[in-house]
């Protein structure tokens, strides 16, 4: 992760830049590393977590939440990874998934909409650390 | 001095930033990456190493089975978003707790730990045995009971009193992980316990009826490790 100077990405407001400069600085091409490998990941991350669900296995949709949420905090989504974190706190209460598939829906909502602002954020940073090789 | 490590994480974005964070580290060299405890546990009694980054909650078992089925017991920083596990993390005595997502200065501080760490931990400085693998099992060998170790090309056969086991090495590699104050390199193709040495007579050494050579380069640096009265 090396920092380097006189770079100045802007990303979009959906993104907590100051916590993701406190992770990285101002390491455009690591950041684009780990949006890559996570987006590598992430459908089949995703797909966990519906399948449990589907599947009204309580335990491993317990596993599964808790194992993509830091993907969100690693790429400065943390609101998402918090989205993420009640609902596995209201799993752990409620043994009856359906009695929380209002909050579950929106969950998936948003992290699909997530995705696509990784792709969009992901080719942006492409374009930008190219001009740097 | 370069710390071996190896992360066992399952989630790909937090093992790559962590590989990173070694990488600025500059003096801590990861060896191998794994999403799962049964092939970490696999590969760390092969090759003990001097840290672990080691994730609490992964598919099958948890970190803290992969702990208690270690053969030693390397230095090891927990790597969670469950503070939950700070509690037994404590009392495996980890070094440090990094809760995902975590930031290069706090892994730096976990890194600063290290050196001031309680030294109850025994580290792969001082284990009393290896596991190799040979027949396709993972088998335990004392180190005491190593009469000295033999080359066969991308081999090596250890041998103690009453048994012979052939496991995939090469000697140099093997003598990089062996103990260096037990045992010592004494030719191209041996490395013998110094404890297990019955005589020295010219260039060669016995233990147990077997008769080692000793390269000449190697014969000082033998006589000043043996106690010589």
């Amino acid at each position: 992760m090396e920092a380097s100077e006189n770079k100045n990405f802007r990303f979009d407001p959906n993104f907590d830049s100051e916590f993701l400069w406190e992770l990285y600085q101002d390491d455009y091409q690591t950041i684009e590393n780990l949006f890559s490998v996570s987006l590598e990941h992430f459908d089949t991350d995703l797909a966990e977590i519906t399948g449990a669900y589907d599947r009204n296995d309580r335990q491993q949709l317990l596993k599964s939440l808790h194992k993509f949420k830091p993907t969100f905090g690693f790429l400065g989504l943390p609101q998402v990874q918090e989205d993420c974190k009640n609902y596995e706190d209201l799993c752990r209460k409620n043994e009856d998934l359906n009695s929380g598939s209002a909050v579950y829906k929106d969950l998936i909502s948003t992290i699909l909409n997530s995705k696509q602002l990784l792709e969009k954020t992901y080719l942006q940073l492409k374009e930008y650390n190219t001009q740097f090789l | 001095m370069m710390l071996r490590c190896v992360i066992v994480e399952d989630l790909s974005v937090a093992a790559e930033y962590l590989s990173k964070c070694c990488e600025k580290a500059g003096n801590i060299q990861v060896t191998a990456k794994f999403s799962n405890v049964a092939d970490a546990l696999s590969y760390l009694n092969e090759n003990p190493v001097d840290l672990i980054f080691l994730d609490v909650e992964m598919p099958e078992a948890t970190g803290f089975d992969l702990l208690d089925q270690l053969a030693y017991l390397p230095k090891v920083i927990l790597t969670t978003s469950k503070p939950e596990y700070a509690y037994p993390a404590f009392e495996y005595k980890v070094v440090d707790f990094l809760k995902k997502p975590y930031t290069y200065q706090r892994f730096s501080e976990a890194i600063a730990k290290l050196s001031t760490d309680s030294p109850s931990i025994p580290t792969q400085t001082s284990p009393d045995h290896i596991f190799i693998k040979s027949d396709g099992k993972l088998i335990r060998l004392n180190l005491t009971d190593i009469l000295f170790i033999e080359s066969m090309g991308d081999y090596v056969k250890f041998v103690t009193a009453d048994k012979k086991f052939i496991s995939h090495h090469t000697i140099k590699n093997l003598e990089e992980k062996v103990p260096k104050q037990q045992f010592i390199r004494v030719h191209r193709s041996y490395i013998v316990n110094i404890a297990r040495i019955d005589d020295i007579r010219e260039n060669f050494i016995f233990i147990q009826g077997n008769e080692i050579p000793v390269s000449k380069s190697q014969k000082p640096e033998i006589l000043k490790r043996l106690n010589i009265l």
